[in-house]
């Protein structure tokens, strides 16, 4: 392994050494440590992120991490200690602090009936005084009444009613945050990469709802913990399966159903959660009275599985696993065959260790994979191509909870990728006559090792100061075997050289500073700012309008250079009204070196010059985002706008001159709001409103051969038409008790029938072909839906 | 079936790899729009004007002269489709072997050659004097590649003719010499012109498999009875490039999955648009049979 383990192991013992240094220290000053797990009370799951509050104390407190637990060290002393959590009762409990202990709470959700509704006792002020920075933190409980496409509630939908994270075009999934590119966002299931988040090309997210417990999308301030993607961090937990009671959860909808089994395996120690959802549109092309189309199969299903397992007080296994995949299909009357079909696979196998009430453990063996096939051909004879993506990942991350003030987070991460951008095979070559066999080349293998060691400290400096200040440092490595070509300005070969099994081919590396800080002006207010270094060292290559399934991913080499992201942003936090509104105001500035365009008429699959169709260049995006979120009462919802800049310069693309990015959207408005007006009805509404995208739009046209040429004057110098749209829906909840739940879901998508431009071609007037004219299609207009869900 | 690194693949279907990926996304998008409302509108975009461009056609072969080059002028999108000839310019064909010419103009923006003699092998510059400014283009003609074999088959569509009408597909064999670097460009000519799409090029260059028995098919609705000639153009690197890059800017109404709107790219200097191409031709001719 190219990682120089002895370096990470120095840090690893180092940081240990540290620990026990400040353990020795704590110790001697009569300081104990309380610390346990915070689960729901009636499905066991551990709750990430519910505020632990030392009553007695005030500013004392803490947060659960992503697995429900916490550690507090305090003098010795009595104490009140309460969990609590937004729409759950809050939970406390009286100590005696003399000695080391631990503290488990369970909380019970609200069953929300209007009486209970506003009795809130304390409401959070987390916002304002946490480090977190530019960062959601979304429960998938509170999505549930907001309409979407289909009535299929969607995570991915969600975030981008949120500032600063935009989507380009219609039911597009690929989304964009504060300017950077569609790749640039880290995606992670239960901390599984996913390369591809979109379904039937886009209109739908991979995740399904129902088997999400917890999203975290941080737009700035990316903690230490994260790396590998330039512009933002998705982080999905997957629920823990209910280790009470076996239930069932799920819905039937309109295009697709859903069915989620949990239960213990071993009451209270260990649970498992299996869900699964499948589109059944394609059963309507049965219908067909064409025998082609009556062969047609579109479809897609996702598959998700999770089984964890506390062995002992200190340890606990968790196996996770995801499938999804989209077909495509078509086969003839005449027996052809045209397919594609593509989707993720991931798994993930995590032992979760106390090594004391303060050293947290989490340690994860990743695998990852994506994958596409096109199937074409006819009878026996068919070929396949097959472009695949494959990562084996190894994760050590140590929460060391030194004292009430400070929060180190040390670990390490090795990936193997492992690229297969396009194998060709026949399954029956001898269907098919000798004089028409050629020969062509599977596309080379490529091999990559990437790796990063973090350390990081969240600490609180007195009263009105806390900062989380951290340093990864990356390294990549592309490695043989392979063959490397060097390409002269006509994307030529001039030279090739072959590199054997293991050997290094190119190597990157870099440091990467992470902070932030919060400055507590008062209860109630806030000003913080955050910067994060991250280097990419793979990027998605498209040469077409949208994203699509056959977009190729792509390690550095020695000709590309990994993407750098540098962000800095500025905010200020303030709760009104005993915090029941959240605003904030934040400005940033991105600088993103070593992007990546191709040449105009790229030709990008089954390429193995790949490389020489790229041009490179630099980026930047700015922009101030403006936020208001009622989070209490029978009304909630938020108001989002931002307002943004995001810009790019290639020598290559028209002689050096800067040139907005596909995703420059200058004015993003969304409002989303929720009434709850009695216990068996709740409302909904968002209207979302964006200024065009940047489009390249022909400004002349000519003649040559015959065929009428668009003649195109500079990238993306024009802009598609606003966009804006108004989805409605109601929630007829028919029982809710703390086992079974039943209700009907309404929605209406765009209910106003917005003529929202999907694309406009230029083409010459089939009524007068001695004219042009432009074509708008548009998608989607007063699409109504209708789901059943249940729970039992 | 391999061999060592190598897998034998169908070749004619392999022009169809990337169109089925068009065509499924096409298909799903069909779907979509079919069962959900959407609807297809005439809009008016406001477009900004462009500066004139003289836009060339021009083409030296290996078969006797004269050869022509074409002037046009581009005009603003929403003109009327009428592409002004340039009557005003001077054109000059020059070859590496010292030979040089100046076209003359025969009726507007056509302008012929007397004795010029396209040679394999040579190097011909165009120069173009324009409006005070002067273009420039340069191409080599390649050796002609002799067409081996033209098979006519009958009802070999690729099972997706919408109503499984008998169509002919047209496979052309030649041998690719060795080396790289060779581009071919096919077209077809016949008497019955509909059942030929005009527009469509078929391209290949040697990139992948190079000194191999090449092929290269084109599904026609000709006719029994029909004449067709094959041509079969050995081409240079820079009108590969152009007849390549020429999709993305094609006004045909382009599908959501195209490559992104970009100038093709071509060899005329000073943002001349249009190709200079020499090449050389081997031609075929066939009737398509009862």
């Amino acid at each position: 392994m190219f990682i120089n383990m002895s370096k990470i192991r120095k840090l690893i013992i180092s940081m240990v050494w540290l620990s026990y240094i400040t353990c020795l220290s704590v110790v001697a000053q009569n300081r104990y440590t309380v610390s346990g797990t915070v689960r729901d009370a009636g499905t066991g799951e551990a709750q990430i992120g519910s505020t632990i509050i030392v009553k007695e104390l005030a500013s004392t407190g803490t947060s659960t991490n992503g697995y429900g637990f916490y550690s507090l060290t305090l003098p010795q002393g009595k104490y009140t200690i309460r969990a609590q959590f937004i729409g759950y009762e809050n939970k406390e409990s009286s100590i005696d602090l003399n000695k080391n202990m631990k503290l488990d709470f369970e909380i019970r959700e609200k069953i929300t009936g209007l009486k209970e509704v506003e009795v809130v006792a304390e409401k959070e002020n987390k916002n304002v005084t946490s480090t977190e920075v530019s960062t959601e933190k979304i429960k998938i409980k509170e999505i549930n009444a907001i309409p979407v496409l289909f009535g299929e509630k969607d995570i991915l939908k969600t975030i981008q009613l949120l500032p600063g994270i935009k989507s380009v075009s219609e039911g597009n999934t690929g989304f964009y945050v504060r300017g950077g590119g569609a790749d640039q966002n880290l995606i992670l299931l239960d901390d599984a990469n996913v390369y591809s988040p979109s379904h039937l090309l886009g209109f739908f997210s991979v995740f399904n709802s129902d088997a999400i417990k917890d999203v975290t999308v941080y737009k700035g301030g990316i903690p230490a913990e994260y790396g590998g993607r330039i512009s933002s961090v998705l982080d999905i937990k997957m629920n823990d399966g209910n280790s009470r009671n076996f239930t069932a959860t799920g819905g039937i909808g309109l295009i697709s159903s859903r069915l989620t089994l949990e239960g213990p395996i071993i009451k209270n120690k260990g649970s498992f959660m299996i869900s699964a959802r499948r589109t059944y549109a394609d059963l309507f092309l049965k219908l067909d009275t064409s025998k082609d189309v009556r062969k047609t199969s579109i479809y897609f299903y996702d598959l998700n599985l999770k089984a964890n397992y506390q062995i002992t007080d200190k340890d606990k296994i968790f196996l996770s696993g995801y499938l999804g995949r989209d077909v495509l299909d078509r086969s003839s009357a005449q027996n052809a065959a045209m397919g594609i079909n593509w989707g993720n696979a991931t798994g993930t196998l995590r032992w979760n260790h106390l090594f004391n009430d303060r050293l947290f453990l989490n340690s994860s063996l990743i695998y990852s994979n994506y994958n596409y096939i096109i199937t074409l051909g006819v009878g026996d004879a068919q070929f396949q191509v097959k472009s695949t993506i494959e990562d084996f990942t190894l994760n050590e991350n140590f929460s060391y909870f030194i004292n009430t003030k400070n929060t180190l987070k040390f670990g390490f991460d090795v990936t193997d990728h492992t690229f297969l951008p396009g194998e060709v095979t026949l399954n029956t070559a001898s269907a098919l006559p000798i004089g028409r066999y050629r020969l062509a080349k599977t596309i080379e293998p490529k091999y990559a090792m990437e790796g990063a060691e973090y350390i990081s400290d969240e600490a609180t400096l007195g009263d009105r100061f806390k900062i989380n200040i951290g340093l990864r440092f990356s390294e990549f490595a592309a490695i043989g075997p392979g063959t490397v070509y060097s390409y002269n300005d006509a994307s030529q070969i001039t030279d090739s050289t072959t590199y054997n099994k293991n050997q290094i081919i190119k190597t990157y590396g870099g440091i990467e500073p992470r902070f932030s800080v919060v400055y507590i002006l008062d209860e109630t207010s806030s000003l913080k700012t955050s910067y994060n270094r991250i280097y990419q060292y793979l990027h998605l290559l498209s040469n077409t309008t949208s994203e699509t399934p056959v977009d190729l991913w792509v390690p550095s080499s020695a000709i590309i250079k990994p993407q750098i992201g540098d962000q800095v942003d500025l905010g200020y936090f303030k709760n009104f009204r005993d915090n029941t509104y959240e605003a904030s105001v934040e400005i940033y500035y991105k600088n993103l070196a070593n992007q990546i365009e191709y040449k105009p008429g790229a030709d990008l699959r089954l390429n193995k010059t790949v490389e020489s169709q790229l041009l490179f260049g630099k980026g930047w995006a700015y922009g101030s985002e403006f936020y208001i979120k009622k989070k209490y009462g029978r009304l909630n919802g938020w108001i989002g706008y931002t307002l943004s800049r995001s810009l790019r310069k290639f020598d290559g693309i028209d002689n050096g001159s800067t040139f907005p990015a596909k995703q420059d959207i200058i004015h993003d408005i969304s409002i989303v709001g929720i009434y709850e007006l009695n216990a068996k009805w709740t409302f909904s509404a968002s209207w979302v409103y964006w200024t065009g995208n940047a489009v390249t739009f022909p400004s002349g046209k000519y003649i040559v051969n015959g065929q009428i040429i668009n003649y195109y004057t500079s990238r993306n110098d024009y802009r598609m038409p606003p966009y804006h749209r108004l989805d409605v829906g109601a929630t007829w909840m028919l029982k809710k008790t703390e086992k079974t739940e039943s209700s009907w879901n309404f929605s209406i998508y765009n209910v106003y029938g917005r003529e929202n431009a999907y694309s406009i071609n230029f083409q010459p007037d089939p009524n007068d072909p001695s004219k042009m004219q432009a074509v708008q299609l548009s998608l989607f207009r007063w699409v109504p839906a209708i789901t059943y869900n249940f729970k039992f | 079936m391999e061999e060592g690194n190598f897998i034998i693949l169908y070749y004619p279907f392999f022009g169809q790899y990337i169109n089925c990926i068009r065509i499924s996304a096409f298909c799903l998008l069909m779907l979509l729009v079919l069962i959900f409302s959407s609807c297809e509108k005439v809009i008016f975009v406001d477009l900004n004007n462009s500066d004139p461009h003289p836009v060339v056609e021009a083409n030296i072969t290996n078969l006797p002269g004269p050869y022509i080059v074409k002037l046009t002028r581009s005009l603003n999108y929403y003109d009327s489709n009428t592409f002004p000839p340039i009557t005003d310019a001077t054109v000059t064909v020059s070859d590496n072997a010292g030979n040089s010419e100046i076209m003359k103009q025969t009726t507007g923006g056509i302008y012929q050659s007397a004795t010029l003699t396209g040679t394999p092998g040579r190097t011909y510059t165009l120069t173009i004097l324009y409006n005070g400014n002067e273009y420039y283009a340069v191409s080599t003609m390649p050796g002609p590649v002799p067409v081996d074999s033209v098979i006519i088959e009958k009802n070999v569509n690729n099972g997706f003719g919408e109503h499984n009408n008998i169509e002919y597909r047209i496979i052309t064999y030649f041998k690719d010499p060795p080396g790289l670097g060779n581009y071919y460009r096919l077209q077809l000519t016949s008497n019955d012109s509909s059942g030929i799409d005009q527009n469509r090029n078929r391209l290949l260059s040697d990139k992948l498999i190079d000194g191999a028995e090449m092929s290269m098919s084109y599904n026609t609705k000709l006719v029994p009875g029909d004449s067709v000639t094959v041509k079969l153009e050995s081409i240079d690197e820079s009108a590969f490039n152009f007849y390549t890059t020429l999709e993305a800017a094609v006004a045909d109404g382009t599908s959501f999955l195209s490559a992104p709107p970009a100038n093709p790219v071509n060899n005329i200097s000073n943002n001349g648009l249009g190709y200079f191409a020499a090449y050389s031709l081997s031609e075929k001719h066939i009737i398509i049979p009862n």
